[in-house]
Formats: structure tokens, sequence, C-alpha cells
């Protein structure tokens, strides 16, 4: 921290006081400034962001057992409050039946909404459970919802932590298998998304290459992540392409199931069109 | 916050899930990580990582203070973590691009001056450090506190009043020669984060 810390009443924004950046700047900048906070985010695909980030969390989820995330906090060496916790996930291994057993993140007994305000050094790669023996945890865990001031620890910690030591108490699960696991997934779910990303870009310029990736997608992910995206970017297609017959027939079906989903003005918008 | 976008509102007291903080502030996160200098094609991946570590953190509980504080804080996180870090694969699944869109204007005159305002606003921005950057955005732009802006960062309050008080210098600075040039670029800058770790 190179700067003096100075005390000072409490600023007043540019924006809402525009007097108060007279010191600094003109009329031109404040206007400026008032434009680019207006600005809205474009280009952001909710839908698409949704299910990949609802797809993310499945994987982890179903490709780590609570035991691996409890032997990972486990290993971490700074641990606030380990002793209690590490007593509470012996006494927790102890009672599984089965060393082999995946266990359900749900068991270890720290609250998600108790975990979120462990620090980051620990937060990004174990589930809810992890946190709280994170090694920048804090002492008293502060009121929900504060965030709570992090260091330069980075917030991402790579899965090669996993490879720290582990206590005997905790129940090991073969490294390897969780990766392919998760590997498997992450890739399935990673190729269908890519279909789904192209037909999107194609559809502005060429709907006829979009309405053929979406049939792709149909056809190998019948059942995958990002159908609603697929049936409304093949509506779209199709109207696109003033096969408005078709493409009303389909609208009609794909309202009845997602009317109320994220890509549903679109597909109004698209079949309404003269 | 009124709501969890559509779906449901939201009291005080209840427990947000990844899901819930993605359809209610996706959209805050994502301009969030543009202000703060992320490339649009960037912006895709940091947006899931932030959600991802707020899943990992268990959520988020309704109460007194803000989640987009909340999750601007992991933002700032994941924004200043990746720039050193090699791209994952996951990128690759959406390499669209993210951009800060100016309100429609009557006339498309209108619309390419606000497109020139967005820009030189951005390269201010960008020429701020990333520290000085984050202080600037909380502040001027997302509303916050200097309070809540020490809690986001973990910082003295009176270093977020030196920090703002120099971004605005420099950002003031940086504006007006940038308004002085009699033309302007309509593209950024290439690189990311430009004032990162300085």
């Amino acid at each position: 921290m190179t700067e003096s810390p100075h005390t000072e009443v409490e600023p007043t924004r540019w924006l809402d006081e525009p007097s108060g950046a007279a010191d600094f700047g003109g009329p031109a900048m404040l206007r400026d400034l008032a434009q680019f906070g207006a600005a809205k985010a474009s280009g952001l695909d909710h839908a698409a962001g949704l299910v990949a980030l609802r797809g993310a969390i499945a994987s982890q989820t179903a490709a780590v057992p609570a035991a691996a995330a409890a032997t990972k906090a486990i290993g971490i060496k700074t641990v606030v409050g380990g002793l209690a916790l590490g007593a509470l996930v012996g006494w927790w291994a102890l009672q599984r039946p089965s060393p082999s057993t995946p266990a359900k993140p749900e068991v270890v007994a720290v609250a998600p909404a108790t975990a979120e305000h462990a620090a980051s050094g620990s937060d990004a790669t174990a589930p809810a459970a992890t946190p709280a023996v994170g090694p920048r945890a804090p002492a008293v865990v502060p009121p929900p919802a504060e965030p709570e001031a992090i260091g330069d620890d980075p917030v991402i910690v790579d899965d090669d932590e996993a490879d720290t030591p582990r206590p005997r108490t905790a129940v090991r699960k073969p490294k390897p298998d969780v990766r392919e696991g998760e590997d498997a997934s992450a890739d399935r779910y990673l190729e269908e998304a890519q279909l789904v990303a192209r037909a999107r870009k194609a559809l502005s310029g060429d709907p006829a290459t979009a309405l053929q990736l979406t049939k792709q997608h149909a056809k190998e992910f019948p059942k995958g992540a990002l159908v609603e995206e697929r049936r409304a970017l093949s509506i779209r297609a199709l109207a696109a392409l003033g096969r408005m017959d078709e493409a009303q027939r389909d609208a009609e079906s794909f309202l009845a199931s997602f009317g109320d989903g994220p890509h549903a003005a679109a597909v109004r918008r698209a079949v309404s069109t003269p | 916050m009124e709501s969890v976008g559509p779906y449901h509102p939201v009291v005080t007291g209840e427990h947000l899930d990844a899901e819930a903080l993605y359809r209610a502030h996706a959209d805050f996160v994502a301009r969030f990580l543009l202000r703060l200098g992320v490339q649009g094609q960037d912006v895709a991946d940091h947006l899931q990582e932030v959600f991802l570590v707020a899943h990992r953190r268990g959520g988020f509980i309704v109460g007194p203070a803000k989640p987009t504080t909340w999750l601007a804080e992991i933002a700032f996180r994941v924004a200043s973590d990746r720039r050193k870090k090699t791209k994952r694969k996951l990128e690759d699944a959406d390499t669209e691009s993210i951009a800060l869109a100016a309100a429609a204007g009557a006339t498309p005159g209108d619309t390419a001056e606000a497109r020139q305002a967005l820009d030189r606003v951005q390269r201010a921005l960008d020429a701020l450090t990333v520290d000085k950057r984050a202080v600037f955005v909380l502040f001027e732009l997302e509303g916050e506190s200097c309070d809540a802006i020490a809690r986001v960062l973990g910082i003295p309050v009176g270093t977020v009043y030196s920090r703002l008080h120099a971004a605005r210098r420099e950002f003031a600075r940086v504006h007006q020669t940038l308004t002085s040039e009699a033309a302007l670029p309509t593209s950024r800058p290439g690189k990311a984060m430009a004032g990162a770790g300085a």
C-alpha cells in the first residue's frame, strides 16, 4: 500500500454533484462519464451462460466427492479452527460405511450459506465445505453478506492443491478417476456448447448454416443441456430463411414449453415479423 | 435488490444460490468486468468464474449488504487473477465478444457520438492502475460508498479516499487529452487491465 491514508469526509459522486468535478474536468467529461455509466453490457447470452454455469457446478458436484473435498480442505496449510473441523471430518470419515462410496457434499457439516465468507484463497476449487478452513479464513466469521478483505492470493486455486498432504482419517478417492470423470463431462459439455455457439454466430449472416448446425445438435445432443437455445435458434433461422410456416409451427410448440424462458422473446419477435 | 430476475422476489435472510445470483446480476457483473478493463471476448469466461466462486462460497444471504457489492469483490479478484493465468479450454466454448453498448440514440449521429464517449471513458479508465480503476468504478459508476469499497478491497477507508482522488485526477487528465485529439480511434487499446500491478 503506497498511498498514505488520510481522513476526510465521504466524497460525493461526480454524477450526483457535478460541481464536485469542477476541479478535475469540465462538463464534457461528465457527459461522457454519464454516457458510460448508462451503457449496458451487450452480447451476453444469458441462457448459454446460465447453462454453462449449471454444467460446471453439476460437474464439480458429481465428480468431486465430499471425501476428496474434505481431504483437500485439510491439506491446506494454514487452518483456522482446523483442529475442530479436522476432528469433525475425522469423525465424519469414520462414520462412512464404505471408503469407495461417493458422498454428497451436503454431508459435510458446514452449511453452504455460512461458508461464503471464507477467503478466496480456498474457495476456488473446493465445494461449499472448503472455505471455512481456507488459508486466509478469518478467525471470526463476519456477519452474512459482508464482503471480506482478501489479500493478493489468487482467487482461482489450481486443482494441484489436492495433492497437499492428507490426514490419516480422511477417506481417499483415487485422483485420476476423479479427474477423468470431470474431464469427460467437461469435454462433452464443451462440444455441445461450441456447436450451439457456432449456430448462434451463424444466425445473423448465414441462417442456412445456423439451421444446419441446429439439426446437427439435435442429432448429436438430443437431450443436451442446450436444447432450449438450440430450438430457439432453429426457429429464428427458419424465420430468417422465410420459412415462416415451419417457424410458426415450431414456435408454437417451443413457447408452450419455454414461454417464460430467456429465448421466448426472441422467438416471438422472429415469428411476428411480417 | 427487489428480486432475483423475473423468477421470484427475495426476502431478508434468504439464501441465493449461484443460479439465482446469475439470473439477477449477470448483466451487472458483465458490465463491471468490462469497466474493469476485461476484454470483451474474455468476459463470458470471467463471468462464469465469478459465479462459480460465488457457488463455492456457498451463495449469498440477503441482508443489509448488496449482493452486487459481494459479486463485485469476487469479480475484481477473478479479473485480477485471470490476467496472470493461461486461458482455460472452456473459454473456447463461447468466443463471442461482449461489449458496453450505449443507449440507443435518436439518430445515427447520436449513436456514433455515444460510442466515442464510451471509448474515451474506457481508454481513460484503462490508463489507471487496476487498483485505482476499481475504486473509481465502484465509487463513481457503481455508487458504492467508500466504506463498502474499503471492505471489498480489504484496504483502509483512507486509502480508498486517496486512491479515488488520484484516480479522479488521472482520469480527468487522460480524458482531457483524448477529448483534445482531433481524431479518435474507435477501438480500445489491445491490452486488458492495462495498469494492473502498477
